[in-house]
């Protein structure tokens, strides 16, 4: 099928739904056929989020089969492996290494161990990308006196540096800009070029 | 002149199915909408309210459903084109004048969007609104993708007017919420339509015999329309091959399309997509059937078309077997996809179904209230109210952010059932002699909802009830929409704040207080007070939500506020924090088995430092 589907996944409140927008809108400017699904029902805040941008001319509706995600970028270890099966063998994931572990499976378990995940995300997956985007992000917010998260966009100039990501850097960034006005700009673009060097060394270092 | 270049070369904007719904009515030239925010119908209306002023239409979020359907009415009665927009629930509360409508028929387009909820995403059941149309004699639409929501929002007003029936628009989570960039710069919408009222007393009162007449028209109007509708493509078709032909019906035609092509079965398939569910395409499905050995109907939910495909084959005696829910191919229950309609083809062509994988399963993460929601400290605060009490009360629900009470860590609900029925059915449980106290708890955007006639009849019998109201000020759980208690109009101009207190008491509710909801001690004293009083009593615990106060901060450039942290030489690990307040932004240690602070999602509202027992829990100092 002539399709490539992201998977971005996450908790509810990290930013997942404006991510896989971004990417989207930045593949349709580039003038490639999008169509985003966003999964996040009742999950104000904390709950697990799935938005998945499909490219390309056989895509006919917003989900993926279980194994036919080509990407899958996430904003959390936990999510990653949630939503694992749905992407293909040798598809490429992008993870944000910091856990947001469910403050009750802190407290009685229920959740595997972090080193486990880890453990089954080598196992299963070819292509690995940690970086720590939160710590980033939280630098950021300080530095700015934000109000909000950017770790998003840190995550967003991480996949940039991905190969097999179906979007120029340039068409991202060119949507960043549309995206934000003035006063966010300068902390956006920050964000940006941390993710992209974050992964840099994620691959190198 | 410039101004239209400038716009054609901008690449069109990512919108959601909703927005596109709503581009679909300015298109066709909208005068008039009105809706009740409910997920996953909301943007809709969102859309109709910011653009009314630049395309000239009315838009509104009125206080509910029936009142959105009965302001939509008059003005297409009056010849405008109208919109009423809803959740597939609030069908239900406008279904009285619904169903009526159908016999006066109107004069200008109306269509009614409801967002559907097959998978129980946000709602609390899976009504089909397709079988609901048939149910109110009123044909129904169904989209398959965004873009032909688009099309099909445009067309549904041409199709009301040809018809003189409303029409309504059926969507899913998965329409709703699929985004595709669509191009609005070139929409020409026609003029507006003055309001005219044509006196018409055989048609416009609708009672007695002259309403039996109405019955009488609308049985023949709907057994002409797809006649009438003789320039609309209400069927699509996918030639393929005559094996097997499947018909499909909303958003499932996408997931079919999607398992043939994988599956490589375009030569043995072909496929027929039902724009019109109702009335039923007849012709066409026969016409379709006569070319096909088998069918297969795959569509969620009820099964609309594949019962109406086996009566229009069977009208003729046409013998080929239609497949589908009835043999249980396709579930009856829950969302498709395209495994699951990849399964149906490979049984019914005895293919090999796909492997089932085995699944990473993780336990599912319930949503928590917002850092800083005024909710959690109101509910620590019940929680210390009811603790020292011999008779606990049982906690009736109500539908809104409010309601995450019945999860961790309150987990303090004992009842919901739909809008409005807290304050209904613990008056029901009052009346019946429980062996309990009644506390009902409600949010102020139910209160408007479906509250009123509730509270009033409690205060009417007298009833001993006490109701915990969750003062906002706004629509919180659907995307902030102002209420009459916002002080905010529709359009976000600032308006009269009608005072729920004053409402309430003018109820019969005189034993009332008023607490600041981020005082959970005086939360608790005052519910205290209420639930030793015998009669009616309401505990408002009033603040505004906190994502929404964010907002405002980060709007007006005020500074953040000072974070709050655990001490945690002083931190004892009692663990009364997370289990008992559960802040998203406190979290648990298991290593140190201590609390600590995520500063990146702590908003500083400083509610939990009254809840340490060590005064571990401070302020930042800047």
């Amino acid at each position: 099928m002539r399709s490539f589907s992201i998977l971005v996944a996450g908790v509810g409140g990290q930013g997942v739904l404006s991510a896989a927008r971004l990417i989207a809108q930045a593949a349709a400017n580039s003038g490639q056929r999008v169509l985003v699904g966003d999964t996040f029902g009742a999950s104000q805040r904390e709950g697990s989020v799935l938005s998945v941008v499909r490219l390309g001319e056989d895509v006919h509706g917003p989900l993926v089969a279980r194994g036919e995600g080509d990407m899958l970028i996430s904003f959390e270890p936990y999510e990653a492996l949630r939503q694992l099966h749905l992407l293909r063998s040798g598809g490429t994931v992008l993870v944000n290494t910091a856990p947001a572990l469910p403050v009750r499976a802190a407290l009685e378990g229920g959740y595997p161990r972090i080193d486990e995940v880890w453990a089954k995300l080598d196992e299963k997956v070819s292509r690995l990308i940690r970086i720590d985007a939160s710590a980033s992000a939280g630098t950021l917010a300080q530095r700015y006196d934000s109000y909000f998260d950017v770790t998003n966009v840190v995550i967003l100039g991480a996949a940039c540096t991905i190969p097999a990501f179906p979007i120029e850097e340039s068409d991202l960034l060119a949507t960043l800009e549309q995206r934000f006005s003035e006063r966010f700009l300068p902390m956006n673009r920050e964000a940006f070029t941390t993710g992209k060097l974050l992964a840099q060394e994620g691959r190198f270092g | 002149m410039r101004e239209k270049q400038k716009k054609s070369s901008v690449p069109p904007r990512l919108m959601l199915g909703n927005e596109a719904v709503a581009w679909g009515a300015i298109a066709a030239g909208v005068d008039f909408a009105a809706g009740y925010p409910g997920t996953p119908s909301s943007e809709v209306m969102q859309t109709l309210i910011s653009t009314a002023e630049e395309y000239g239409h009315y838009a509104e979020w009125s206080v509910n459903e029936k009142i959105a359907v009965e302001a939509a009415a008059a003005a297409a009665w009056a010849g405008q084109r109208s919109m009423a927009v809803m959740k597939h629930l609030g069908l239900n509360v406008a279904s009285d004048a619904l169903t009526t409508l159908a016999y006066t028929g109107i004069r200008g387009g109306m269509v009614i969007f409801s967002a559907g909820d097959a998978q129980c995403h946000t709602s609390s059941n899976e009504l089909d609104a397709r079988v609901f149309a048939r149910f109110a004699n009123l044909p129904v639409l169904d989209p398959s993708d965004p873009e032909e929501a688009f099309c099909l929002a445009r067309q549904a007003f041409e199709i009301s007017e040809i018809l003189e029936l409303p029409v309504i628009l059926n969507s899913t989570p998965r329409l709703s919420h699929s985004s595709f960039p669509l191009d609005v710069s070139r929409i020409a919408p026609p003029p507006h339509r003055d309001a005219r009222f044509v006196e018409d007393r055989p048609r416009w009162i609708c009672v007695a015999g002259l309403a039996l007449k109405r019955h009488r028209w609308l049985t023949r109007r709907l057994s002409e329309s797809i006649d009438r509708l003789g320039g609309f493509p209400v069927t699509s078709t996918v030639p393929g091959g005559n094996r097997l032909g499947v018909v499909t019906c909303g958003v499932a035609h996408g997931y079919a399309v999607e398992a043939i092509r994988k599956m490589g079965l375009e030569d043995q398939v072909s496929l027929l997509k039902i724009h019109l569910p109702y009335p039923f395409p007849e012709g066409q499905v026969r016409h379709f059937a006569e070319s096909t050995d088998e069918l297969l109907v795959v569509e969620e939910l009820e099964p609309l078309v594949e019962d109406s495909t086996r009566i229009a084959l069977q009208k003729h005696g046409d013998a080929t077997p239609v497949r589908g829910k009835a043999d249980g191919l396709i579930p009856l229950e829950g969302e498709l996809d395209p495994a699951i309609v990849g399964n149906a083809l490979a049984r019914v062509l005895h293919l090999q179904p796909a492997a089932e994988e085995v699944v990473e399963q993780l336990p599912i993460r319930a949503p928590l209230f917002c850092p800083g929601c005024p909710h959690r400290s109101t509910y620590y605060g019940l929680r210390k109210a009811i603790e020292p009490l011999a008779e606990k009360p049982l906690v009736v629900g109500d539908i809104g952010c409010y309601t995450l009470v019945s999860s961790y860590p309150f987990e303090m609900l004992d009842t919901l059932l739909c809008m409005g029925a807290g304050a209904g059915m613990a008056h029901g449980f009052a009346q019946s002699k429980l062996d309990r106290p009644v506390l009902a708890i409600m949010g102020d955007s139910t209160f408007f909802h479906s509250g009123l006639s509730p509270l009033v009849n409690i205060g009417y019998h007298r009833s001993n009830v006490t109701i915990l109201l969750l003062d906002n000020h706004y629509t919180a759980m659907t995307g902030f929409q102002p209420n009459p208690g916002t002080g905010l109009s529709s359009t976000g101009e600032p308006a009269q704040r009608l005072s729920i207190a004053d409402v309430a008491r003018a109820l019969g509710f005189d034993h009332l207080q008023v607490a600041d909801a981020h005082d959970s001690a005086l939360v608790a004293e005052m519910l205290a007070k209420a639930l030793a009083h015998a009669g009616p009593s309401m505990v408002i615990s009033e603040g505004p939500c906190a994502l929404q106060e964010e907002r405002d901060r980060a709007r007006q450039r005020e500074r953040r506020r000072p974070l709050v942290h655990i001490d945690s030489e002083r931190c004892i690990g009692c663990r009364v924090c997370v289990t008992r307040f559960g802040c998203s932004a406190i979290q648990w240690d298991a290593e140190t088995a201590k609390a600590t602070i995520d500063p990146a999602k702590c908003i500083g509202c400083g509610d939990c430092i009254v809840v340490c027992p060590a005064d571990a829990i401070g302020r930042t100092a800047q």
